[in-house]
């Protein structure tokens, strides 16, 4: 070979490795650019495609009783769904599952043939089912476990705690009231996935995958409320009575310990019954309170210094012509104390007490003790109750009030205005959710009692107290709620019911109640029964409401472990303080249709 | 008596080899175990042909270089005959929409990964003989345009692009380190500028491709779909890599990334330090070896021999990394020593083998 062959293979040597060594620089920074410079750019775009975001559904939170006993909780159950587009013969399939899943063969089939990538065909079945369909193997028929919502003491408060729709969203009661706490926030979790669309799960769960909802505590014990569901039943169905309440608080707290509705709901089976059935009455219901009212007269009168306590009332005798109507009392009376006017529960004499008052104040502390708006308790849909202004009281509007007609209240606002009494005179906001607690347990929150201010110095309230007292005892019209061997105070009601399509007040339908508190001293308990329309027996408050007090008194007062003082006094449950007889002829309504124990 | 490159020839292919073998098997587990049922599948087969090559380099380092310049027509013969007989029904095997592969018991050869080395060995051949008469048009340059023209219209008609450009490169280095004018290739580039042009174009999706790599994101779940993908694998690399086997765009992301793709996951799995950098270094050593060889070969034909080796070894290496980069437009090559492909790997093997012979012939010759 020449020399200058040789020579020119040396240069062409060396001009090729000067093209290629620049060529791999330049490669090589394309490759630099594209790993570290313009890494970020194409990372994103690259995790837009690996990366699916999937969404955990929060496990809905517990709802407790103040105890910590468990009134609504979410378990994981399977439901059965299809990928109708893999199921190789929707006929065959649909004969086969159709005895399992307890379901019509035509309506699966249906379902099973549909064109959608995705149908449902029974959400929550039992264990044995879901045992059975996943031993079926059919291709195309799944299991997905999905919390549902489970109400283990089944009627147990179910007004209260109200129910959660198939989709996880509360639509009534406390359920709805909390929706937001109890479902909790849905955690997005990112996974990476292959193009054929499968997670990667190589990278691990998260620590903790499925979140949880917020849990709440209630005011609400189990315990009372089961007595006080029970014994406002038997009041009821004893009665002959349409429905009713009964609320029972802690006058210290304005905590809710039990708000019992009859007729009974159970929400774990919200669909089989008719919405009127999931109200939670006490709450959402007003009515005319009928004399329960005059307690708050008396405590007007006496707090404002209108009627001194020794002042006595002439009762004219038990007919009283005012303006052009003239009211009647049950028995005849000429001259009672105030006490008095409360303990028989006097119309003619609280009609004239409540002209001392005048109808402002008298409207005034109607307003503090929680009438005419909304108490504010953490539950939906309450009602204000209807309290009209005192410029739009016309004639014998303040007589009227004066007995609890022509204005309503609602239960819940009846307890709440006997506690300010029963405590000595601060109005407390009633509520049921004492605490709310993080998926842990630990106590996010816990609400304080909120009071609203002094409504009745405690002068006034120890009067009260007294005068209530005299109510349960002998010869009161509420001795029947007397509980034995606890100082009782309270005050009874019985109203005539508005007939709605006559504009009247029928002669034969009423509401009784009674409400008041016990021990009379250093009170536990507040109480407030409402029965609707009793049409066996009697249809007085103290008859038909007094023993459901009692009976819930008792017992409540029994577990709370508040030990009687002084000699147990039996109720001779025979002797009836005032018969039925008398009372059917002792009223005479002339007052516009306004007849008033 | 000198030292000679050989030992450390052997190294640099016994690394790019074992990553070969480590990501081959990295990148095509998935794909074997959903396809296959056998996650190792490709590694089997990538292993075996390891070993064949191994067996390749230890013959073709005895082969003397007066023997195999007189085996370089029957060589070339053999490999025309090879490239005829895949349009035999029956031999030839088609995959993909094309006839690329013959064969062999068990396995399948493509023959234009042999034309790679027969082109060079009978150019070397032919251009050694001809000395300074290189120079002239009817000696040095009509004559070899006619030799490799039934290897690159043969590969052609398979039809497979991106080898026949391949071997066209590979005829044109070997003109130009056996001394041909630069004007007379200069020309014939001017001239095959139109017919790579209408090859191009007579194929819309040939062109639609050559448009995807202007902008790959134009069309990105079409013809900008395999470089997009095979960017996601760069960018999640980043400089250190996600780690062995934590590819992302191998899990039927990315097509063909065992094969011609698979710088890609070398980058996201060893990132730019411990992956790209070390392939191209180890190419640049490698190509330092086989030019320092060449030019100090005992004559004219290994010099030539080394050359067109060492240039058809490093070339390829640049080109699929250019392509896996986008830097290129995607034209299937592997990558030697690394892609998965028992063709490419024997062939590269047995180049090296040849490589390591002439510095043998070097050593112990005249």
């Amino acid at each position: 070979m020449s020399d200058r062959g040789k020579n020119i293979l040396i240069f062409r040597l060396r001009l090729f490795v000067f093209l290629l060594v620049a060529s791999y620089l330049a490669v090589g920074y394309k490759v630099f650019f594209l790993q570290v410079l313009n890494a970020q750019d194409l990372k994103l775009k690259a995790a837009k495609e690996i990366q699916r975001i999937l969404k955990l559904k929060p496990v809905r939170g517990t709802i407790y009783d103040r105890n910590r006993r468990e009134l609504a909780l979410s378990v994981e159950v399977d439901s059965v769904f299809a990928h109708p587009a893999k199921v190789n013969s929707p006929d065959a399939a649909a004969r086969v599952l159709a005895p399992v899943l307890e379901m019509k063969e035509s309506g699966l089939r249906a379902s099973l043939a549909s064109k959608k990538p995705f149908v449902w065909l029974k959400r929550w079945v039992s264990p044995r089912v879901s045992e059975q369909v996943t031993s079926l193997e059919i291709e195309g028929i799944h299991l997905k476990r999905e919390p549902r919502r489970f109400y283990p003491r089944l009627g147990l408060a179910g007004h209260l705690i109200g129910f959660v729709g198939v989709d996880g969203i509360g639509l009534e009661g406390l359920e709805k009231e909390f929706d937001q706490l109890l479902r909790g926030k849905s955690k997005n979790v990112a996974f990476n996935r292959d193009a054929r669309g499968k997670f990667i799960l190589t990278g691990g769960l998260p620590h903790s995958p499925t979140p949880y909802g917020k849990s709440l505590v209630l005011t609400i014990d189990d315990r009372i409320q089961h007595i006080a569901e029970r014994e406002l039943a038997e009041g009821i169905k004893s009665s002959g009575a349409k429905d009713g309440s009964a609320v029972v608080m802690d006058p210290s707290t304005g905590q809710v310990l039990a708000i019992a509705n009859y007729p009974p709901f159970n929400p774990n089976v919200f669909k089989s019954m008719r919405p009127s059935r999931w109200r939670n009455r006490a709450v959402t219901d007003y009515f005319e309170p009928g004399s329960t009212v005059k307690v708050f007269l008396v405590a007007a009168a006496l707090d404002s210094g209108a009627v001194g306590i020794k002042d006595l009332i002439y009762c004219e005798n038990g007919s009283y012509r005012f303006l052009d109507h003239v009211i009647h009392d049950v028995h005849p009376y000429r001259w009672l104390s105030i006490a008095g006017v409360v303990k028989h529960s006097s119309n003619i004499g609280a009609a004239k007490v409540a002209q001392k008052v005048g109808p402002k104040a008298l409207h005034r502390y109607l307003w503090e003790f929680g009438f005419g708006t909304p108490t504010g308790i953490d539950f939906p849909g309450e009602t204000s109750g209807l309290l009209r202004p005192p410029r739009r009281w016309w004639g014998t509007d303040i007589a009227a009030v004066a007995f609890g007609h022509s204005f309503a209240v609602s239960n819940i606002q009846l307890a709440a205005a006997i506690s300010t009494i029963a405590n000595g005179g601060v109005a407390y906001k009633p509520y049921l959710v004492r605490e709310i607690l993080g998926e842990d347990g630990k106590v996010l929150a816990r609400k304080e009692p909120q009071a609203h201010g002094r409504v009745i110095s405690t002068k006034t309230a120890r009067y009260l107290n007294r005068i209530l007292m005299s109510v349960t005892e002998e010869g009161g019209t509420g001795s029947q709620a007397a509980v034995p061997g606890y100082k009782t105070a309270g005050k009874t009601g019985t109203s005539r019911k508005l007939d709605r399509k006559t504009g009247t007040y029928a002669s034969d339908r009423h509401m009784a109640s009674f409400v008041g508190y016990v021990p009379a001293k250093d009170p536990a308990l507040v109480i407030s029964v409402v029965i609707n329309d009793p049409t066996v027996g009697s249809h007085y408050g103290g008859v038909v409401a007094g023993p459901v007090f009692r009976r819930i008194a008792g017992q409540a007062l029994h577990y709370l472990k508040v030990l009687p003082r002084g000699p147990v006094r039996m109720v001779n449950l025979k002797k009836r303080p005032v018969t039925q007889a008398s009372a059917e002829t002792a009223l005479k309504p002339v007052l516009g249709g306004l007849g008033v124990q | 008596m000198r030292r000679t490159h050989e030992p450390l020839t052997y190294a640099v292919v016994a690394v790019l080899v074992g990553i070969g073998v480590v990501m081959v098997f990295s990148s095509s587990a998935i794909l074997a175990e959903e396809q296959l049922g056998d996650q190792f599948f490709y590694l089997k087969k990538q292993v075996l042909f390891v070993l064949l090559g191994v067996l390749a380099v230890l013959v073709a380092r005895r082969v003397p270089a007066s023997a195999l310049r007189k085996l370089a027509y029957p060589l070339a013969i053999f490999n025309l005959i090879l490239l005829i007989a895949i349009f035999v029904p029956g031999v030839g095997k088609r995959a993909g929409g094309a006839l690329r592969w013959l064969r062999v018991g068990p396995f399948s050869f493509q023959p234009s990964e042999l034309a790679k080395l027969s082109i060079i060995v009978l150019l070397a051949a032919s251009l050694a003989r001809k000395e300074d008469r290189v120079r002239e048009f009817k000696i040095g340059f009509l004559p070899h345009i006619i030799m490799v023209a039934p290897f690159i219209l043969l590969t052609l008609a398979q039809p497979d692009l991106g080898t026949a450009l391949f071997l066209v490169l590979t005829a044109g280095f070997m003109m130009y380190f056996g001394g041909v004018r630069l004007a007379h290739l200069a020309s014939a580039v001017l001239l095959a500028v139109p017919c790579v042009a209408f090859e191009v174009m007579k194929d819309p999706n040939r062109m639609k491709r050559l448009l995807a790599f202007a902008d790959p994101f134009k069309d990105p779940s079409g013809y900008g779909y395999q470089i997009i993908h095979s960017w996601y694998g760069f960018a999640s690399g980043g400089l250190y890599g996600r780690g062995l086997a934590a590819g992302t765009q191998k899990l039927f992301f990315l097509p063909e990334i065992h094969t011609d793709f698979i710088m890609s996951l070398v980058a996201e799995e060893l990132g730019f330090v411990f992956g790209v950098v070390p392939v191209i270094l180890l190419f640049l050593v490698l190509m330092y070896i086989g030019l320092s060889t060449a030019m100090n070969g005992p004559d004219r034909f290994t010099r030539l021999l080394a050359a067109g080796i060492t240039a058809s070894l490093t070339l390829q290496a640049l080109i699929n990394l250019g392509v896996a980069s986008g830097a290129l437009p995607t034209k299937g090559l592997p990558l030697p020593f690394v892609s998965y492909g028992g063709s490419s790997l024997l062939v590269s093997m047995t180049m090296v083998g040849v490589l390591a012979g002439v510095m043998r012939t070097r050593k112990g010759g005249p």
